[in-house]
């Protein structure tokens, strides 16, 4: 068997556990008392371990497992925790990352390299001997929890599993990670006499009770790298209260079947392939044929498609599967009915009117759900990349010598996730900045009367129809006269130019600037903020930057949600139809006369309940004939952005509706009031206004 | 007189055919059998699983036969659900 194969799985897999044991030592170093963030960062090193080895990567198997003894001592308080020892395994951490980089690009890796590292960390578990070094035999991680539901497996493996160099103790202990091993049972009814008998075969076969929180395809995963020769049956034991799936709840709910009814259905549930094979429709030869296929292709994607893959929640995936069986169910109700459509003539429609209305209506809300969770599949929590400045922060301030706390807020903020990774470069050029010229050096900042150690804030919050990022830093502020002095002596602005505050500050965004006295590894080259900008933009987002001199400096990123689908109310302006995101919306209304004025200045400005909102006529910004000249016979929409009020004036409203957003394509420039367009129930193409665009064009 | 058989370090598929060998042999001299593990620092289930074959083989032919156990192996035995 060529377990090459596997080794795409494995870089997946591997990749997580990475990232779990370096956040987790990071974390670890702050709270060096949590046994249990303890016991997981142990777990990562030994699935790492575990698994490398069944893929036949034994060099990885045999570093990690030199780590996972560290972690071990300390976890059984034989050892200390200390600075060094974090530093060294995290310095192990980046090794095993190089490892399984090479595992993915198929290149060689030098063990030879590691043989130093392996000989500190045994060092700091006052382990010098390098020969104690290649027994997996390690105690058990203690049982978790004794909740969960209890699952059967009988596991009959491939005869030749030992001489595919694997032993199944590696998935029992697989299996313990997932759960409680309740009872594990050898079955030696298949071992001949000991003359007769093969010592490479395996003829054990095992039956084990778990107890788990995981489901069964998550208890299979187990077994996947051995399933192909062997039989592996997982059955949950079922409590009385089981969960029903979606559609035999809603039907036990209005009463239609009964619990155990559903129950009996279930286990009478066919898999495809035999449903067709029932019906005569193929053979089985020919749907093993296509499964075989399937197979194939699976690994083949596997290969292909790491990078670009993405890791789904699985609740959100299950309940997809659940809500796609349920259109199917309707589907087949449907083709009942229309048969009796079909028949009405001879004896009346009965009740296939109502039966259709209902199904109609059961459908839709089928296809809201599935649209919602299909768009959540794209979305990932925002803490994925975050946890990764933890690092950052702690390298930068060790070699700049300032004390710095990261403080992480907000991880479970979700983003579409090619949003979230083109944001990564720009907020590491943020971090670093704030820690290289934000943050004074601990003397400086004793002497200002700040606290030696500094904090950055790395916070993230969904408000509206956008996510805001900021990164926010106790230092020093900006400068705004060396600021200007600099911008003046690189002729950016005149020298004698008059500048607001705010337009001092955004002058760092401009390409080419830089403030800091000393050109740094770090930052200072003056690449920086004007690619942040770039950045951000790209994604139709917006930066911000709040300072104070001495107190501090904030950027803030507002991020669109960039959902392909979204809410929008469509608004009639002359004869064309646009729609405003609902998310910018906040009520819409028909003004009185006398609420309307015009201020010098500002325009004009509606009254709102006491409150002045000044009024865009969406006619003249976009260079439309209106059909009202007045705004009291026209509607105002009052929208938000940046907590402030403004009120579109359109025509007529035609309703709230949702759209799916469409690019205007590369041909068309960039329009700042539009951010894409929609084709209508009726056929036509409406655009979709930018709020924050329109805003920006009616102010300048 | 029992036959003694004396196993040490590492029993794993690596060097099975030894411990094969010693097994059989043990079997073949009629004599009640003693198997000394306790120096065995390390072991595999295919190691094991010839263990569990003596074992049921012994009982099943009359044999008396004693196991003397290492934590490592006692430890692997329990974790594959083989009781000695």
């Amino acid at each position: 068997m060529d377990l090459k194969r596997f080794h795409a799985v494995f870089v997946e897999e591997a990749s997580e556990h990475i990232e779990n044991l370096e956040n987790g030592l990071l974390q670890l170093e702050k709270s060096p008392d949590d046994a249990e963030l303890l016991n997981d960062i142990f777990r990562s090193a030994h699935t790492i371990k575990g698994s490398s080895g069944t893929v036949g990567l034994p060099d990885i198997s045999r570093f990690t497992h030199v780590m996972e003894e560290l972690l071990d001592d300390l976890r059984n308080h034989e050892l200390t925790l200390h600075r060094d020892m974090i530093n060294t395994l995290l310095e192990a951490v980046d090794t095993i990352k190089l490892m399984v980089a090479a595992v993915a690009d198929e290149s060689e890796f030098d063990f030879s390299s590691c043989q130093a590292l392996m000989e500190r960390i045994r060092r700091l578990q006052g382990k010098a001997e390098p020969g104690a070094s290649a027994g997996p035999e390690q105690p058990e991680a203690p049982a978790a929890t004794c909740s969960g539901r209890l699952f059967l497996i009988t596991f009959i493996p491939s005869p030749d599993l030992f001489r595919q160099g694997c032993d199944p103790i590696r998935l029992f202990d697989e299996l313990a990670e997932l759960g409680t091993i309740e009872a594990i049972q050898a079955n030696d009814d298949r071992l001949p006499p000991l003359a007769a008998l093969n010592p490479e075969t395996l003829y054990l076969s095992w039956t084990i009770k778990l107890r788990s929180d995981a489901d069964v395809e998550t208890l299979r995963s187990v077994f996947l790298f051995v399933e192909d020769d062997s039989t592996v049956e997982i059955t949950p034991v079922l409590a009385p209260q089981e969960q029903l799936p979606l559609l035999g709840k809603l039907l036990t709910e209005e009463g239609i079947v009964s619990e155990e009814d559903v129950r009996q259905a279930l286990t009478k549930q066919q898999k495809l392939g035999e449903i067709l094979v029932a019906q005569g429709k193929t053979t089985q030869a020919e749907i093993s044929k296509a499964l075989a296929k399937q197979g194939v292709q699976k690994a083949e994607t596997f290969k292909k498609s790491v990078s670009s893959s993405i890791r789904v929640d699985l609740n959100k995936l299950d309940h997809l599967v659940n809500l796609v069986g349920e259109m199917v169910i309707i589907h087949s109700m449907f083709q009942q009915v229309m048969t009796e459509w079909q028949q009405a003539n001879d004896n009346g429609f009965g009740n296939a009117t109502e039966r259709t209305e209902r199904l109609f209506s059961q459908l839709q809300r089928i296809g809201k759900d599935i649209q919602e969770g299909t768009m959540s599949l794209r979305m990932l929590p925002v803490g994925e990349v975050f946890q990764r400045f933890s690092r950052l922060v702690r390298e930068l301030s060790t070699t700049k010598a300032k004390e710095i706390e990261l403080i992480i807020s907000g991880e479970e903020t979700e983003l579409d996730k090619g949003v979230l990774e083109k944001v990564t470069d720009p907020l590491v050029h943020l971090i670093r900045n704030a820690v290289d010229h934000g943050i004074e050096t601990p003397q400086e900042r004793i002497a200002a009367g700040k606290p030696a150690k500094a904090t950055v804030f790395l916070r993230a919050y969904q408000l509206g129809d956008a996510v805001y990022i900021e990164v926010e830093d106790d230092g020093r502020g900006l400068d705004r006269d060396k600021i200007i002095a600099k911008a003046a002596s690189n002729g950016i602005i005149a020298a004698d130019a008059l500048l607001s505050d705010d337009e001092a500050y955004h002058l760092i965004f401009m390409p080419g600037f830089s403030t800091a006295d000393q050109i740094t590894d770090i930052s200072g080259r003056g690449v920086g903020m004007d690619v942040v900008k770039r950045n951000i933009e790209a994604l139709k987002g917006t930066v911000q930057l709040r300072t104070r001199k001495g107190y501090g400096t904030t950027v803030s990123i507002r991020l669109p949600l960039t959902l392909a689908i979204i809410d929008g109310l469509a608004a009639k302006v002359g004869s064309e139809v646009f729609i405003i995101p609902i998310a910018s919306v906040i009520e819409s209304l028909r003004p009185a006369q006398q609420v309307v004025h015009t201020v010098e200045e500002q325009g004009e400005v509606v009254n709102v309940r006491g409150e002045y909102i000044p009024l865009i006529r969406l006619c003249s910004m976009l260079q439309i004939q209106g059909t009202h000249q007045h705004p009291w016979n026209g509607i105002v929409v009052v929208t938000h952005h940046e907590k402030r009020k403004y009120g579109l004036l359109v025509d007529e409203l035609l309703g709230e509706q949702q759209v799916v957003l469409k690019t205007l394509g590369s041909a068309t420039p960039k329009v700042q009031d539009i951010s894409g367009g929609t084709i209508m129930g009726d056929g036509r193409v409406a655009l979709v206004l930018d709020v924050a665009g329109i805003v920006a064009m009616a102010r300048a | 007189m029992a036959h003694q058989v004396l196993l040490t370090d590492e029993l794993t598929i690596d060097a099975i055919a030894p411990l094969f060998a010693s097994l059989k042999e043990a079997l073949t001299s009629g004599q009640p059998i003693s198997i000394d593990l306790q120096r065995v620092t390390r072991i595999d289930t295919a190691a094991a699983q010839l263990l569990a074959a003596i074992h049921r083989e012994a009982a099943q032919s009359g044999t008396p036969c004693a196991f003397q156990l290492s934590t490592a192996v006692t430890h692997h035995l329990q974790r594959i659900g083989i009781t000695l």
